[in-house]
């Protein structure tokens, strides 16, 4: 199924031998060989089994533009370390990337080399609905001297994940790599902010010791005033930086303007200043001097900040050191809801009113809840990376938050308060739908299902498929059965479903199959889930695979003999375990199941059961009778032996008689 | 109808036939003592059997006399073609051979009674057996055919 003589797409063939350092901006890159053309030259990044690659980029038809590493295909590749690899392909960069030997641009050669051509890029991704998300140093490839930068991959990993905090926005910087979201194209503009001006100065910005320090300076200050600081940046490209760094995205230039510098700079836009506190106040360890301070605060730290809310500091804080006696009127409000709605122990709406209260403060934060920051469609990647960890009992845990944040709804209560405009109506439908997987009885549902339903290019991740006879790296149905064929072959002996393969089908594919993971999940008697399981997999090979599966076949006719044993009739079962046999040889489970599933055979079984049990009934009755008739038997001929003797004596009187009357 | 009152019926109806046989016998004593006496002492075992056969048929009293009178046809036609008088009668009762054969007869006749029975009954249970032995087999080849689940355990066999 997998190794390095099956190339990916038919055409890309992977040499694992040669690692390209550098090449994948910080992801494993391999040099990979066309096999159809040897023009381009091509690398293959390695997804990692639990960061799952951007889906939506991979899967989409394929593009190309200019100036960017474009995916060209995905797949399995050969292993490594003993552990099924996966590869996206995509162009290799012919450069070095620009964070090798960095140093100051001169401002016309940040314009030509570095905006127009990245923003050209992020124009046409615009176009096509997608973001970059990986706009950093080491991503961005210079081929020569004087040539236009090229942008490298950030298709194998989930976006943004490894992002520094520094390149991006505050709003996006304060979730977890993984819980950054694909964002929008605003973001990237940010980035590429960044870029430039580290480019510009010749070294990336020094905003603190750690990301929090630097993403509370960012708020502080705003992120223009926090990254410029003091340095003296080429009037052109620096007006330019201060519109792309904008802390609302919908300030920052579209690319489409920044293929204009000139009109780009020309383009002002007059955003408030966040008003700063005339004196800072303590939330926990942090000490915060504006709203959206504050609002960092809180959701950084859930404990402290639940606590400051339900007494009255925040509030007259931000009346009257903010003066924003209208903010602090809300915030009072939601205080008093949270005391009238629940009891002072319940802990969740305690987060509610924290989450509330986050969204009140900083429009532009993502959703925090019980201190995880995240961003909706980072819920899937998030739930990928904590199976990593396997620590749902942990009260840190990431999984059961999210989960938690799902089942609840508040996923629907944030969008619907954040977006006052109706525009979480759309998100409130697809996470209804999302809410339904995990809140779904039975393997079809619950956490596993919300994973796969999430990552859809998240291989399966059970024990049968990842045993010590080898990894599988199953991320399709198609991939399914011939990895449960392998599976079986080595160990023959082993159960081809499990739970996680269940929700793994059942989130990659239809109603039908559900109704049959529903049926399965649903029988206890061990017969009737022998016979569930051969139709799943019969389904499994008619649809997504079929070829002969030999080790599955072998494992059907192991399993059957209880099946078998359905049909009473020594003759006809030794039949149809002759035909099983025979099948089992060729492969096809679809004829095996039909054969123990043939209801008109086992119902004329039945009734020639029914008939020798009566004709059985009927000997035992006869035998019985003849066993209990003795005492009868005698009476009779008893009777029978003395109508004889009297019988001869009449005979031999009448003889006398007649001798006397003619003698 | 109780059983005390079908008991006094039935009393009463063998009663009325005893009293009935009786005065034939008496009858036939006064018109015919020659023949009565003959026939009486000839079937003296057949007429002792009637009276100890507890049986409701008595089979066995049946047979000895109709053997009897098969033997005491002869004895009584030669008193009809004599005298027919009480002292032929007894010229025949003291020969020995005569009373020998019809005693001898008797016993034939319980002979018979007792033996056909049990010959019978020997015919009956090598019939069963053969029956039974039939049914076993036929039996044993369903269960043969179709495993011990299609049927329960022989009940002839346990």
């Amino acid at each position: 199924m997998q190794g390095p003589t099956n190339p990916i797409a038919g055409r890309y063939a992977v040499d694992v031998a040669k690692p390209l350092a550098g090449a994948g901006g910080g992801v494993s890159a391999f040099s990979v060989t066309d096999l159809r053309s040897s023009a381009a030259r091509l690398m293959a990044l390695r997804v990692a089994r639990h960061f799952p690659a951007r889906h939506r980029h991979v899967q989409a038809p394929f593009f190309a533009i200019d100036g960017l590493l474009c995916p060209l295909a995905h797949g399995v590749g050969p292993t490594i370390d003993g552990d099924a690899g996966y590869f996206v392909i995509c162009s290799a960069p012919t450069g070095a990337p620009v964070s090798a030997g960095l140093h100051a641009w001169s401002e016309q050669a940040l314009i030509e080399q570095v905006l127009k051509p990245v923003a050209r890029v992020l124009e046409q991704l615009h176009q096509r609905g997608l973001t970059h998300r990986g706009i950093r140093p080491n991503n961005v490839f210079l081929p020569g001297p004087g040539e236009a930068v090229v942008l490298g991959a950030a298709w194998a990993t989930p976006p943004a994940v490894d992002q520094p905090a520094l390149f991006e926005p505050p709003y996006s910087a304060m979730c977890a790599p993984e819980c950054r979201g694909e964002g929008s194209i605003a973001d990237d503009v940010y980035a590429l902010g960044v870029l430039l001006l580290t480019l510009a100065t010749g070294h990336v910005p020094n905003l603190g010791a750690n990301e929090t320090v630097s993403s509370l300076r960012k708020l502080e200050m705003g992120s223009a005033a926090a990254l410029i600081g003091t340095a003296r940046l080429p009037p052109t490209v620096g007006d330019l930086i201060l519109g792309m760094l904008a802390e609302d995205p919908d300030h920052r230039p579209l690319p489409s303007l920044l293929l204009d510098p000139a009109s780009a700079r020309g383009r002002k836009v007059a955003a408030r200043p966040p008003r700063r506190a005339q004196r800072p106040i303590q939330v926990g360890a942090m000490s915060v001097a504006n709203a959206r301070m504050l609002a960092y605060a809180l959701a950084m730290q859930p404990d402290a900040g639940v606590h400051m809310l339900r007494g009255s500091a925040i509030t007259q804080w931000v009346r009257r050191d903010i003066g924003d006696p209208a903010l602090g009127g809300r915030l009072e409000e939601l205080q008093r809801f949270r005391v009238s709605d629940a009891p002072a122990e319940d802990a969740r709406a305690d987060a509610t009113l924290l989450m509330r209260c986050v969204v009140l403060l900083d429009p532009l934060a993502p959703m925090c809840w019980r201190g995880l920051c995240f961003w909706l469609d980072a819920i899937g990647p998030a739930l990928a990376v904590a199976r990593v960890r396997s620590e749902r009992t942990h009260p840190g845990a990431v999984a059961p938050i999210l989960e938690d944040a799902i089942a609840a709804d508040m996923i629907g209560q944030w969008a619907l308060q954040r977006d006052s405009n109706g525009g979480s109506h759309a998100t409130r439908e697809e996470f209804r739908l999302v809410r339904g997987w995990l809140q779904k009885r039975g393997a079809a549902g619950g956490p596993r299902r919300l994973f796969y339903g999430l990552n859809p290019l998240s291989p399966c991740d059970s024990p049968i498929l990842s045993g010590p006879w080898g990894g599988h790296w199953v991320a399709t149905m198609a991939d399914l059965v011939p990895a449960l064929d392998a599976a079986m072959a080595a160990n023959p002996t082993g159960e081809p479903i499990d739970a996680e393969i269940l929700a793994f089908v059942a989130a990659r594919s239809d109603r039908h199959i559900e109704k049959d993971i529903n049926i399965l999940d649903g029988t206890r008697d061990a017969e009737d889930r022998l016979l569930s399981v051969l139709r799943l997999l019969s389904e499994f090979q008619a649809r997504f695979h079929p070829y002969p599966t030999l080790a599955l076949a072998a494992w059907t006719v192991r399993e059957t003999p209880p099946l078998l044993a359905r049909w009473q009739n020594p003759r006809r079962r030794a039949a149809i375990t002759e035909r099983l046999r025979g099948l089992s040889a060729v492969g096809i489970l679809t004829p095996m199941f039909a054969l123990l599933q043939d209801t008109a055979s086992l119902e004329v079984d039945r009734s020639e059961v029914q008939a020798v049990e009566s004709e059985l009934a009927r000997l035992d009755l006869a035998l019985k009778g003849i066993e209990g008739g003795s005492q009868a038997r005698a009476a009779m001929a008893s009777r029978i032996g003395q109508e004889i003797a009297a019988g001869l004596g009449l005979t031999a009187l009448a003889l006398a008689l007649l001798a006397a009357a003619f003698g | 109808m109780s059983k005390r009152a079908a008991k006094a019926k039935k009393e009463g109806g063998g009663g009325s036939l005893m009293w009935m046989q009786g005065l034939a016998c008496g009858v036939a004593a006064t018109l015919m003592p020659g023949t009565a006496v003959l026939v009486a002492v000839l079937l003296v075992p057949g007429l002792c059997a009637l009276v100890l056969d507890r049986q409701p048929t008595r089979p066995l009293a049946r047979c000895m006399l109709l053997c009897g009178l098969a033997v005491a046809v002869q004895p009584m036609r030669s008193l009809w073609d004599s005298t027919q008088g009480l002292e032929e009668s007894l010229r025949l009762i003291t020969n020995v051979s005569i009373l020998g054969y019809a005693w001898m007869a008797a016993c034939a006749g319980w002979l018979m009674a007792e033996v056909i029975p049990l010959v019978v009954r020997v015919v009956l249970d090598a019939s069963s057996l053969s029956h039974a032995a039939r049914l076993r087999s036929a039996r044993e080849r369903l269960v043969e055919q179709w495993g011990t689940t299609a049927g329960g355990s022989d009940p002839a066999a346990q």
